[in-house]
């Protein structure tokens, strides 16, 4: 049933959200959950900084971040980057989003507001389980 | 839902004509040196000349002359002296009384080989079918005079029943038609150089213009025939004129020109003595501080107007007086006063055998009884009002009181007779054009359709009841009302001083009358020729008008709608943020709970907390604002939970056993959350030490009914612990929100059913 674990390093994901409690909460679940949060950035060029920085596996990244670049602008460089997956999240209906978008490989579309468990799912879905000897919750 | 009778002024003739020296005239026929012909014909002119100005008058030199006939052996007196008799009882409404006369007067023509005087009858007996109604019997004698006029060259004659002919094509709505009528009687008093006659053409074709919403041609139209009177000076057509000009300046918000304009003909009106015309006006300036909801000057309009009709007897104007102070009775909740005043003028319409009139006030009765909650007096009226309606195909009379119906049978709770009605109300109101009764059949199908669960169905017909309003409430109109405020006081002490000036007109004309009654045997001589011409003194009808403020605010209510949609989006995005935020802080605070009962209580909070927003989420993806669709929501929601709750997500299944449903959001939201109490439990306690199994979740509507289950494959009755005391307290509250019906069985798991009808 089990899938296997690609890695042994823990998964690295990146926060990409304004919000500050949104991004706390995210911050919290992903380590509950047994990944490792590559960092948190309110905006696209801090990012994009830790894009570079940090190689993360998987963004979760808020496609309407306040500033002058969006969410959907740091796209192409997270794809371009290892093929780096990522869910979108977002307040939007699909049709309100930039053409072209949605339908990528590697491009998880989960609107806001979520269950935490839909999240879970996600990224279980695009990373595999968190590596089974970190803590069940923070 | 208010119906407005809107008084109608036709006058006879006295266009034509210039004054007539009735000094002269008087002397005339008190003249026993002149022939009897020539004071035969000054008494008709007398006669004639007072017939609008002071029937009693009229109707006292008719009877001279019908005496006077009878003395000499006059048949053309006795005839002449009919004829006026025939006219003063139709103008009171005495229809039967006048026919009996018109008929005698035309069989004396008969015997007399006259058809001038045949011609003459017919012309009066079609302006009484015109007034009972009966358009038809007044075409055919209008028709008749035609044929004969014609025949014996009689042009001016024939002139004016092309013009009446054309009057009458106006009010069938039978707009081409009666275009045609207008433009041949115009061509030929054109020819005769009638200029008076001309301008009332024109200003009927106005009327036409106006009546087809095309305001800016019929105000064209007026002034033209406006300025033809003003240089005939004829002052009762530039009342009239005047009048028919303020009603569009009405139409179109423009309350300032439209006081200025009925001051004017007010004006002109008293002038001439003509209290009917000051009556219209005075009725017309109190529909405006109706409009406006200022009903203390509205009442005193109103009374001013109706004291007025009573004193000229005049019975149209009395009833549809009395409608409308009936109506600002009504706005005011006063139902005692309102009814009383309804039924004396719904009393007079039924002796007029006015049928449209009675149809609106036994919808106006219908109203009251309604609001007094005398469902089955409400119901009568409504039903013969709408019987009466269908008789007349008035399309928009039948959308008003069927959605009237339609209101009273939601009032009962009856919401699919409410339904019934309002189906029958919206098509006949968009085929009308009628922007209120769309929005009122709109706003009634609406709400039947919620009250009846048909949520889906509901939602356009409120979005279609906005759009109507919007439409109504223009901004113009909003401007409009404000230049009102300023212009009102001064507009109403001028009024005042007219008021003033015709109480003192109508003494004058009382003291005339006596010295004429005194000089009525000095002698003189005068020559005068009846003829009859119809003017159209009336408002337009709703329909035409409301057709083309519908296109050209369509425009407007697009750019908005696009406008509202921008915001609703932005309003969306807010709601769903605020929500995922909601539900990031009460998870924030229990990560900070150190007791472990306290922080399960607030992820549990959390967790229902969720449970709405994903609704939320689902929600605005959809293009209906007011359904969710089932079956995608129970798995997100299922899915999310077996994440959340086990720790190892694989280990748990949840089948989900339905087909797609849709609900509206006020059931989809206690369900979700009763969801989400039910799978929680199970995955707390029904598969404990590391047991797989199965959660099956399905929900299924049969009929009326919804049925619910949610069942698991784990311990069952060994699980002693059902939960948390207010998870199952709130499945208790949430199943009685639905009115529904729970049942529980642990034999096999742990099953639960809920049932909803």
């Amino acid at each position: 049933m089990q899938a296997a674990i690609p890695d042994i390093r823990p998964l690295r994901i990146l926060i990409v959200e304004d919000e500050a409690a949104i991004a706390a909460h995210l911050y919290r679940l992903l380590r509950s959950w047994g990944y490792e949060v590559a960092g948190t950035a309110s905006s696209a060029a801090q990012a994009m900084r830790l894009i570079v920085r940090q190689a993360p596996d998987l963004a979760l990244v808020n496609v309407h971040l306040s500033g002058a670049a969006t969410g959907a602008a740091l796209i192409p460089a997270l794809r371009a980057r290892r093929q780096i997956p990522v869910i979108l999240l977002t307040g939007c209906g699909p049709d309100e989003l930039p053409a072209g978008l949605l339908g990528q490989p590697g491009l998880h579309y989960l609107p806001k507001p979520f269950p935490d468990g839909l999240l879970r799912a996600a990224v279980a879905q695009l990373l595999g389980p968190a590596p089974p000897e970190h803590p069940a919750r923070a | 839902m208010r119906t407005c009778l809107i008084l109608v002024l036709l006058a006879a003739g006295i266009c034509a004509r210039s004054q007539p020296q009735t000094d002269s005239l008087r002397q005339a026929w008190s003249n026993p040196a002149l022939p009897d012909s020539s004071r035969v014909d000054a008494l008709d002119e007398l006669a004639f000349f007072y017939q609008e100005r002071q029937p009693d008058s009229a109707l006292y030199f008719a009877e001279q002359l019908y005496a006077f006939g009878q003395a000499r052996q006059s048949p053309r007196a006795l005839a002449l002296a009919l004829g006026h008799q025939g006219r003063y009882h139709a103008r009171k409404g005495d229809y039967g009384l006048a026919e009996t006369l018109y008929r005698q007067a035309i069989q004396i023509w008969k015997d007399q080989g006259n058809p001038r005087g045949i011609a003459g009858v017919l012309g009066k007996l079609g302006i009484m079918h015109y007034l009972r109604g009966d358009y038809e019997q007044a075409l055919a004698c209008f028709q008749q005079n035609l044929a004969l006029s014609d025949s014996l060259g009689m042009r001016q004659e024939a002139a004016g029943m092309l013009l009446n002919i054309g009057s009458i094509r106006l009010y069938q709505s039978k707009y081409d038609e009666a275009l045609d009528y207008f433009v041949r009687s115009l061509t030929r008093f054109e020819e005769m150089g009638d200029i008076a006659r001309q301008a009332t053409v024109l200003g009927n074709i106005g009327i036409v213009h106006n009546d087809r919403g095309d305001y800016a041609q019929a105000l064209a139209y007026y002034r033209r025939s406006l300025a033809l009177h003003d240089s005939a000076d004829n002052p009762l057509g530039m009342a009239q004129t005047l009048g028919n000009m303020g009603l569009i300046y009405n139409y179109q918000g423009d309350y300032r020109q439209a006081l200025d304009h009925y001051q004017r003909s007010i004006g002109l009106f008293q002038s001439m003595d003509n209290q009917m015309g000051i009556a219209i006006n005075l009725g017309n300036i109190g529909m405006i501080y109706y409009a406006q909801k200022d009903y203390v000057r509205a009442l005193d309009y109103h009374q001013r107007s109706l004291a007025i009709n009573e004193k000229l007897e005049n019975k149209r104007g009395i009833a549809a007086t009395l409608n409308n102070i009936g109506d600002v009775y009504f706005d005011q909740k006063d139902l005692t006063q309102a009814l009383s005043y309804y039924q004396r003028s719904l009393d007079i319409h039924q002796s007029l055998n006015d049928q449209s009139s009675v149809a609106k006030l036994q919808q106006n009765l219908g109203n009251v009884y309604r609001a007094q909650g005398l469902g089955e007096k409400a119901l009568a009226n409504y039903l013969s009002s709408l019987a009466i309606h269908e008789s007349l195909k008035d399309q928009q009379g039948i959308a008003d009181v069927a959605t009237s119906l339609g209101e009273f049978y939601h009032e009962a709770g009856n919401y699919a007779r409410a339904s019934y009605y309002g189906e029958k109300a919206l098509p006949r109101a968009r085929e009308a054009g009628a922007v209120q009764e769309i929005a009122n059949a709109a706003r009634l199908l609406y709400k039947s359709y919620k009250s009846s669960g048909q949520d889906r169905n509901a939602l356009p017909m409120l979005e279609l009841y906005h759009q109507m309003r919007d439409s109504l409430n223009s901004e113009e109109n909003q401007r409009a009302a404000i230049r009102f405020e300023y212009q009102q006081q001064a507009l109403a002490d001028s009024l005042t001083n007219a008021q003033e000036k015709a109480v003192a007109q109508l003494a004058y004309e009382n003291q005339l009358r006596q010295q004429r009654l005194q000089l009525a045997f000095a002698g003189g001589a005068g020559l005068l020729v009846a003829s009859l011409a119809l003017v159209l003194f009336r408002s337009s009808r709703r329909r035409q008008q409301t057709n083309r403020l519908l296109s050209a605010q369509n425009e407007q209510i697009q750019a908005k709608s696009q406008q509202n949609e921008l915001l609703l989006k932005e309003i969306h995005h807010r709601v769903k943020n605020s929500l995922q935020t909601i539900s990031s802080l009460l998870y924030l605070q229990s990560a900070h709970i150190k007791d472990e009962e306290v922080r399960q209580a607030v992820a549990a909070g959390q967790h229902r907390v969720e449970s709405m927003a994903l609704i939320h989420q689902k929600l605005y993806q959809r293009d209906t604002l007011a359904a969710i669709e089932m079956k995608d929501y129970l798995s997100n929601l299922a899915t999310s939970l077996v994440q959340t709750f086990a720790a190892d997500p694989g280990r748990i299944r949840v089948n989900l056993d339905m087909p797609e449903l849709e609900l509206d959001v006020d059931t989809a939201v206690p369900l979700g959350l009763i969801v989400n109490e039910l799978i929680t439990n199970s995955l707390k306690y029904a598969f404990p030490d590391g047991r797989q199994g199965a959660i099956t979740v399905s929900l299924r509507q049969t009929g009326e009914q919804l049925e619910l289950l949610v069942a698991d494959d784990g311990v069952g009755s060994a699980n002693t612990a059902t939960g948390t005391a207010f998870g199952s307290q709130l499945v208790q509250l949430l199943t009685a929100q639905l009115g529904g019906e729970i049942r529980q069985d642990t034999t096999a798991g742990y099953t639960t059913r809920l049932l909803i009808s």
